[in-house]
């Protein structure tokens, strides 16, 4: 960590308590090496909303109170506190226990629709902070407790969390024993996990439109592999007509007006790029050896790709003209999947080392390198996009699934259990 | 007459007769000895067509080894060069670390003179006062001194070009190249300054930057891209001919290579023929 980075995100974040005149603003946070809030977070009390009748508990426990405190625990800006059991919740109380902050929240009916009111107070004061009244149908009611973590965030910090945005990704979950995959969705925190294509073949590599509104992926049709985009739901779905072979690995760029893919013209597979609305292909790289895996920069002058030229695949960085090639990975003997963060600084890939694969982490300016450490096989990273944490896939439980950890390997969860999951792409920052 | 017609034509018709026997015998004998000919030369044609089959088969089982033998060793070519170029960059890598550590040595040595030069001549100076007051209502946490480690001046220029910052990563890149023009990581720095510009679209000094690099540090390995990019950002502002000139030139100038590979697809998107 530098201390440059250090000091400018205390002086941003002491910024935005000064704005919000919070009496906490003495709590520093800070954000470490890994872009993860470091030290002291901010001690909140988060209990149970008060219901009106006939709001019932288990109507409002799994759909929201269970998300909101797993995305408030998740932005780590909050530590959550305990309350003591057998006394009725209070700032008082809260304060006692060693709370800053009390989120109190109440849920009524109105008609068939759900009212949430959530107040945010200090406990020294007991002056609000924060004031929000959100309002939604029964099946919305997960999207409000998003949203209200969201709003905590955006308070705090000027920034909104990934509360409010998706993951893409590959199952066989449908599919028992035929060879079958197709796109599906979730959630950030895993919930809500739904399948959006019906190729009925194997359809793979999802990735974001910048704008969440698109998934491009490829699919095996008759005898020949094509990229394909749908959107966040479903539904119609639109063949890209690249005039070339193979058509794998699509990503969008930065900002959402071209498609880096993997084509093959001749035998010859190289990186190629394509307007999003499927115009002008155009190759990049001319070599006889093979280039795969495509990755635009956070800033999209760049592209990242896997090279077989130097005899093992390695990591290489170009410009977005497909000039001024050079290779940055160094460190292990297989490397592969690069992903770059949103705010540029790091890479992350699957590496070889020893015949495992490792989750590896590059900072672009130093090339120094770290691994992330697990049992078996752990492959194509994908980052959040607050760069808090990464997904990657796992064959550790004896099945591939989806997991999520942070770039120093604490915070390990497993978002995916049904069937086989692959090929996990975080959706990028929406919302506010 | 009519009994000697008869006749006649009875006779005749016995002497065909006759005639027609012997003359089937003697065509049969033909035809058995055609026909044996005929089965000789099919003997004869099939095993000389057998040994033509057979030669054309070891000829293409010769050949088929040597183009094997050719495949394995344009394979095995392939591969050495492979290794080579893995080898290369390996070298390349450690060179470039030990280009950063040289820099930095230098950069150390000098402020070691200038420290020395400094004590001999001059006391200490006080430390200055801080300029400008606090900030009205907060509490002011300095950010850290800026590095004179050119290592890190240079680093977190890339850094900042990331981020999306041209501005800042150009101030970065621009005191690396002021401070250590000599150093190798200079004409890269130069390199990334025209990129800032060249994201900015401001084509122009793009093209000012890149021109730079040519000639200020004409064996740079960055030459052939900065040439690319200057044809790039003229066809980016529209001057199409000037882009189509430099694009020509990249391919004549360094006609192997990747930047003329693209220059050439460039050129024949544009509708233009390239040798």
């Amino acid at each position: 960590m530098t201390n440059r980075k250090f000091t400018r995100t205390m002086l941003m974040i002491a910024a935005a308590f000064a704005l919000h005149g919070v009496a906490a603003a003495q709590t520093q946070v800070g954000v470490d090496i890994y872009g993860r809030s470091s030290a002291q977070a901010m001690r909140i009390a988060v209990p149970f909303p008060t219901l009106t009748q006939p709001v019932a508990a288990a109507a409002v426990h799994e759909p929201f109170f269970s998300p909101l405190t797993r995305a408030i625990a998740y932005s780590e800006i909050f530590g959550i506190v305990a309350l003591p059991p057998g006394k009725a919740p209070s700032p008082a109380v809260a304060k006692e226990a060693g709370a800053q902050l009390y989120l109190d929240l109440t849920i009524s009916l109105d008609g068939a629709n759900y009212v949430v009111e959530a107040r945010l107070l200090d406990t020294n004061s007991n002056s609000t902070q924060l004031a929000r009244r959100y309002r939604s149908t029964p099946a919305a009611l997960t999207r409000i407790a998003n949203t209200i973590a969201n709003d905590l965030l955006i308070h705090f910090t000027g920034k909104p969390g990934v509360f409010l945005t998706q993951i893409a990704f590959v199952s066989t979950r449908d599919t028992s024993g035929q060879r079958i995959k197709e796109i599906y969705v979730m959630d950030w925190d895993g919930s809500n996990q739904r399948r959006i294509t019906s190729h009925k073949t194997l359809s793979i590599s999802p990735s974001w439109s910048p704008d969440g509104n698109r998934i491009v992926y490829t699919s095996f049709g008759r005898g020949s592999t094509d990229m394909y985009t749908v959107g966040r739901e479903g539904g119609a779905r639109k063949k890209l007509e690249t005039g070339v072979s193979l058509n794998s690995s699509p990503t969008f760029s930065p900002d959402g007006t071209r498609i880096a893919f993997v084509g093959s013209q001749k035998g010859n597979t190289d990186i190629w790029v394509i307007d999003a609305d499927g115009k002008s292909p155009r190759r990049l790289t001319n070599d006889s050896s093979i280039e795969s895996t495509p990755a635009w920069s956070a800033n999209g002058r760049e592209i990242s790709f896997t090279s077989s030229r130097s005899g093992t695949p390695q990591i290489y960085v170009m410009d977005a003209e497909g000039t001024n090639v050079r290779r940055i990975s160094f460190d292990g003997e297989w490397n592969d999947d690069a992903v770059w963060s949103p705010d540029g600084e790091m890479i992350a890939y699957t590496s070889g080392v020893k015949g495992f694969y490792q989750i590896r982490i590059m900072n672009v300016a130093t090339q120094k390198t770290w691994i992330i450490a697990g049992t078996g096989s752990n492959e194509q990273p994908s980052w959040a996009p607050d760069g808090r944490s990464l997904l990657f896939q796992s064959n550790r439980s004896g099945s591939w699934q989806i997991y999520r950890v942070n770039p120093d390997g604490t915070g390990l969860t497993q978002l995916t259990s049904a069937g086989e999951n692959t090929s996990p792409d975080w959706s990028w920052r929406l919302g506010k | 007459m009519r009994v000697r017609a008869l006749l006649a034509v009875t006779a005749l018709a016995l002497a065909t007769g006759c005639v027609s026997s012997s003359d089937v015998e003697r065509l049969q004998a033909q035809v058995f000895d055609l026909q044996d000919q005929v089965a000789q030369l099919k003997r004869s044609s099939s095993t000389e067509v057998q040994q033509v089959n057979q030669k054309m088969a070891r000829q293409t089982e010769d050949l088929l080894k040597s183009y094997a033998d050719l495949t394995a060793r344009v394979g095995e070519g392939d591969e050495k060069m492979q290794s080579t170029v893995g080898q290369i960059e390996q070298t390349n890598y450690r060179l470039d670390r030990i280009a950063q550590q040289l820099t930095q040595l230098q950069s150390e040595l000098a402020a070691m003179k200038a420290s020395r030069g400094t004590i001999a001549t001059a006391p200490v100076s006080e430390i200055p006062p801080p300029a400008g007051g606090t900030p009205a209502g907060g509490t002011v946490i300095v950010d850290s001194e800026p590095s004179d480690d050119p290592i890190e001046v240079y680093q977190s220029a890339y850094r900042d070009y990331q981020r999306g910052n041209y501005d800042l990563a150009r101030q970065g890149f621009d005191d690396f190249v002021k401070a250590n023009p000599q150093s190798d990581l200079a004409d890269n720095a130069m390199y990334w300054i025209g990129e800032t510009y060249f994201a900015q679209k401001k084509h122009r000094d793009a093209i000012a930057m890149f021109d730079r690099v040519i000639n200020e540090y004409p064996k740079s390995d960055k030459v052939p891209s900065a040439l690319l990019k200057k044809g790039l950002a003229y066809i980016e502002m529209g001057e199409k001919a000037q882009g189509v000139v430099q694009l020509q030139y990249v391919i004549h100038e360094h006609p192997g290579s990747r930047e003329a590979t693209l220059a050439r697809q460039r050129l024949q998107a544009m509708g233009i023929e390239t040798r």
